[in-house]
């Protein structure tokens, strides 16, 4: 009995540290909305997204620590054992950093290596709360007249944060800036 | 043995894992490092030592756990463990607590030493600089734009593109027109990269719609600088002019080189205490992993040297509690293991003398068991007696002789046996002087009034000595000859009997026939007188002669071997049939006690019938004259030492017999009577034990004469084979 409840106590325990998400805060990142668009023969993605960064982070990036941002998409099909490879996977690395000669944030898209300048951190969340027109790879797997699971995820990338910080940032709730998996049917 | 087999080696298991400790340690170490490759390794890394701490953690606390169990059942051994883990555990705690504090404080200072006012200092004041160098140029050509953008208001919508390529005379100005809605209306740039010029961001264009001009520094690629201007056209509000200006490379890559060691420095001191951490928690890590591998080690060798030890005690154990059988498993070559061989060899030695001293003890328990099947077979009673006069052994045959029960009274003074049986007390009496005199042997004839009537006991003594000429105490050794007298003493009389009929018989005849024809031949001369004396003298003559031949013939009867035919008879019927040939007025009046359940016996009927009318007639001829007296004939089934018989009981209201005669009544010629041939008891006494039964006068009986015949059953009863079986 003594037992069961220690392995009770321990699980609850363990649960706390492996799920901070679980800690309501004010801050995160939210998808409010998310879509496959056609765009000729290409199809797109376009999301709307509300970033809430907490006071540490911001503090951070204005100290001169580059923060990345994760996005990732999986497209699945349903019919699929849940364990096989989603028909689409692909990510985005997106990077903030400030530059304090020129007092501006430059936003990097890792992957293409495309750099954007901009004079506040407000700009530079409301240009990225329109995510608009991502070609995203493996598009061409998909079948017309099929319907497919899609789920967006944005988070910020602990693994990219400097080493010293990373520690921190996996044992502190505040670091945990994620959203819930957004999910939709796509019909392509 | 599979099992063991199996493990690997206890040392190796320990090395392997204190290797990949450290390969894991040495890895973590590195990652720390942020240069390093494996700094992308590095959470997965503490990750996994965390995880190692956890198990090993796990394993220690599962050791301790069973230490404390083994303490709290007081097991063998869990004191030497838990002493010896205490003091490796204090012992190496010790040492790496000092080194883990000392490194935490060197850390500390190192981490902190890095960071100094004055570089602080310095640092803002190279940013600084670097922006007031930029910020002039800045000034510039924002006023350059403007009046570019003056120039530009006159001029009408449809020139403004040519206009723009006149008035553009800085050769690394890119210049662009462009409306509200972002539509470009003119461009002109001499080293443009990218088809479509690059247009301000919503903020800048917020701000400059509020009639503020717009100036900034901008990076392109790692080292690129470019000032990007916007202004709106005057009069004019929904044209904007955008001239972005490179920055000469020299000053691009000066600027840049200040910026990026600002921003690492900034970096730095923003990861201050972060750095402080995770350097501390990789210590600390390490520390734990290694202290907990070396306490779980410390356990696992601790546990293997204390086994022998362990085994020891538990094998002592053992043998205090009387296995001798106990074998411990030698799993060292060491010098415990020595220990425990030697062990092994001592129990073995113990287990060989026990079972020799077994041995020994069941040989004289052997013998013991001989000698007491020895004495009771032995119809003699023997016992021993110890110097205080303690019965200490007494055979089947002394229960017997001398009807007592002596297995009571085994270890008890000699003196309350005799409380118990006074029979017994008149036979130590009589030989107390000999017992008491302690001399090597002696030899002692005597009469015994027991229970069973007069016994005639041969005693003889035996003195025993120790070792030492100690006394220690005598055997007695009784032969009840009672019967072995009367049989001489009948053997005697048979002869004596025998002779008689023979040597007096035979002259008898001659003497009777000489006196008749006497008589014949002179009672024709004689008269009167003479012829009297005559008649008288030879009618005496053939009448003893007539009573001799009588007396001889009653001798001739006693000393004939009889023949008997035994049969299974009803005793109570033969009585019935005996006593009904007696009239009422023969002088004796029967009293018939008579068990109706009585078995057979095995005897003669004719033989039987004599012995009774034997018994009667001597009762009646004890009688007084003229008087007449009472006989009780009783029978019952008695049992006497484990045998089943009838007791045949006859008593009178006679005179009885005297006590000195009663010892020699069932002999010839003894009687108190004046008449018979004083053959009769013995006649009696012979037929019975040829019948294979006894007879026994009761001389405990006061009213008279009583006797007691038992004769053997023609078969067993039943439950008596039961209770033998």
């Amino acid at each position: 009995m003594r037992s069961k409840r220690l392995i009770l106590l321990w699980l609850i325990l363990l649960h706390g540290v492996l799920a901070p998400r679980a800690w309501s805060s004010p801050y995160g990142i939210f998808i409010t909305s998310a879509a496959v668009m056609d765009a000729g023969d290409i199809k797109t993605l376009s999301a709307d997204i509300d970033y809430r960064f907490n006071p540490s982070a911001i503090n951070a990036l204005e100290e001169g620590i580059p923060l990345t941002l994760l996005i990732s998409l999986k497209i699945r099909d349903p019919e699929r054992l849940w364990f096989q490879q989603p028909i689409v996977e692909d990510q985005r690395h997106i990077q903030l950093r400030y530059q304090p000669l020129a007092k501006s944030f430059q936003v990097a898209d890792l992957g293409s290596g495309a750099v954007q300048n901009f004079a506040s951190l407000a700009t530079v969340l409301d240009t990225l709360s329109r995510l608009r027109g991502w070609k995203f790879m493996g598009q061409y797997a998909l079948e017309k007249n099929k319907t497919y699971e899609a789920m967006l995820r944005f988070k910020l990338d602990i693994e990219s944060l400097p080493l010293p910080l990373r520690l921190v940032a996996y044992l502190s709730p505040e670091w945990h800036l994620e959203s819930e998996p957004y999910q939709w049917r796509v019909e392509p | 043995m599979a099992r063991r087999t199996l493990r690997p080696p206890l040392t190796l298991s320990i090395i392997a894992l204190f290797l990949a400790i450290l390969v894991s340690l040495h890895l973590m170490s590195t990652a720390t490092q942020d240069a390093s490759e494996l700094g992308e390794m590095y959470s997965s890394l503490v990750l996994t030592n965390g995880l190692a701490s956890l198990i090993l953690l796990g394993l220690v606390g599962a050791n301790i756990y069973w230490l404390s169990r083994q303490l709290k059942k007081k097991a063998a051994g869990s004191n030497l463990t838990s002493r010896m883990i205490f003091l490796f555990s204090l012992l190496s705690l010790a040492p790496a607590s000092i080194v883990f504090y000392y490194s935490v404080q060197f850390l500390d200072r190192s981490v902190d030493s890095w960071f100094d006012v004055n570089v602080d200092q310095a640092m803002d004041d190279a940013l600084e600089l670097g922006q007031t160098a930029l910020d002039e140029r800045m000034r510039n050509l924002l006023k350059e734009t403007e009046q570019i953008a003056q120039q530009l208001s006159t001029s009408p919508i449809s020139l403004l593109g040519v206009r723009l390529g006149e008035l553009n005379e800085n050769e690394d100005a890119d210049l662009t027109l462009f409306s509200r809605q972002g539509q470009i209306i003119g461009f002109n740039g001499s080293n443009t990269e990218t088809m479509t010029p690059n247009l301000p961001e919503i903020g800048i264009m917020v701000q400059v719609r509020q009639g503020k001009p717009y100036i900034g520094l901008e990076t392109i690629g790692h080292d690129g600088l470019q000032i990007r201007a916007v202004v709106s056209l005057i009069g004019e509000d929904a044209i904007f002019l955008q001239a972005i200006y490179r920055i000469p490379r020299q000053l691009a890559q000066l600027t840049d080189s200040v910026q990026a060691a600002y921003q690492h420095y900034k970096e730095l001191t923003f990861l201050r205490r972060s750095l402080k951490f995770t350097f501390t928690l990789t210590l600390s890590l390490i520390l734990l992993l290694s202290l907990l591998a070396a306490v779980w080690a410390a356990f696992l060798s601790i546990r293997r040297i204390v086994e022998p030890v362990r085994l020891l005690a538990i094998g002592t154990r053992a043998i205090a509690e009387g296995d001798y059988e106990k074998r411990l498993p030698v799993k060292d070559r060491g010098e415990l293991g020595f220990l425990v061989e030697s062990f092994n060899t001592m129990t073995n030695k113990i287990a060989q003398a026990r079972d020799e001293a077994q041995q020994s003890k069941w040989v004289v328990e052997r013998q013991r068991a001989y000698l007491e099947t020895v004495l009771a077979s032995l119809s003699s009673a023997v016992l021993s007696l110890d110097a205080e006069l303690r019965v200490l052994t007494a055979n089947q045959s002394a229960n017997h002789i001398l009807h007592a029960d002596f297995e009571q009274y085994i270890g008890w003074p000699l003196a309350v046996l005799c409380g118990a049986y006074p029979h017994i007390a008149e036979l130590m009496s009589q030989l107390e002087l000999s017992i008491k005199s302690e001399v090597p042997s002696w030899k002692m004839e005597l009469t015994l009034n027991s229970p069973a009537g007069r016994q005639e006991l041969f005693c003889r003594g035996s003195s025993l000595y120790g070792n030492d000429d100690h006394y220690e105490g005598l055997v007695l050794i009784i032969d009840d000859v009672t019967a072995l007298i009367q049989a001489q003493r009948s053997t005697a009389w048979s002869e004596v009997a025998r002779r008689l009929a023979h040597e007096i018989k035979n002259p008898l005849t001659p003497i009777q026939l000489s006196a008749e024809r006497l008589r014949h031949k002179l009672a024709k001369t004689l008269e009167g007188p003479d012829l009297e004396v005559l008649e008288k003298s030879t009618r005496t003559i053939v009448q003893q002669v007539e009573a001799m031949k009588t007396m001889v013939n009653a001798f001739g009867e006693y000393a004939k071997p009889s023949i008997i035919q035994l049969r299974p008879l009803g005793i109570n019927p033969l009585l019935e049939e005996v006593v009904a040939l007696y009239p009422p007025n023969a002088g004796l009046h029967f009293t018939l006690q008579l068990d109706p359940h009585l078995p057979d016996v095995l005897g003669d009927p004719v033989k039987l019938r004599q012995v009774i009318h034997n018994l009667i007639k001597n009762a009646a001829e004890a009688m007084p004259q003229g008087q007449s007296g009472k006989m009780t004939i009783k029978t019952a089934f008695g049992v006497s030492f484990g045998t089943g018989n009838i007791e045949l009981r006859l008593s009178d209201d006679g005179p009885g017999i005297a006590p000195d005669q009663a010892e020699r009544i069932f002999e010839p010629y003894v009687t108190s009577k004046t008449k018979g041939t004083g053959l009769g008891l013995a006649i009696v006494r012979r037929i019975i034990e040829e019948l294979g039964g006894q007879i026994k006068l009761d001389t405990a009986y006061r009213h008279g004469a009583s006797f007691i015949i038992t004769l053997p059953l023609a078969q067993p009863p039943t439950h008596m084979n039961d209770e033998q079986r």
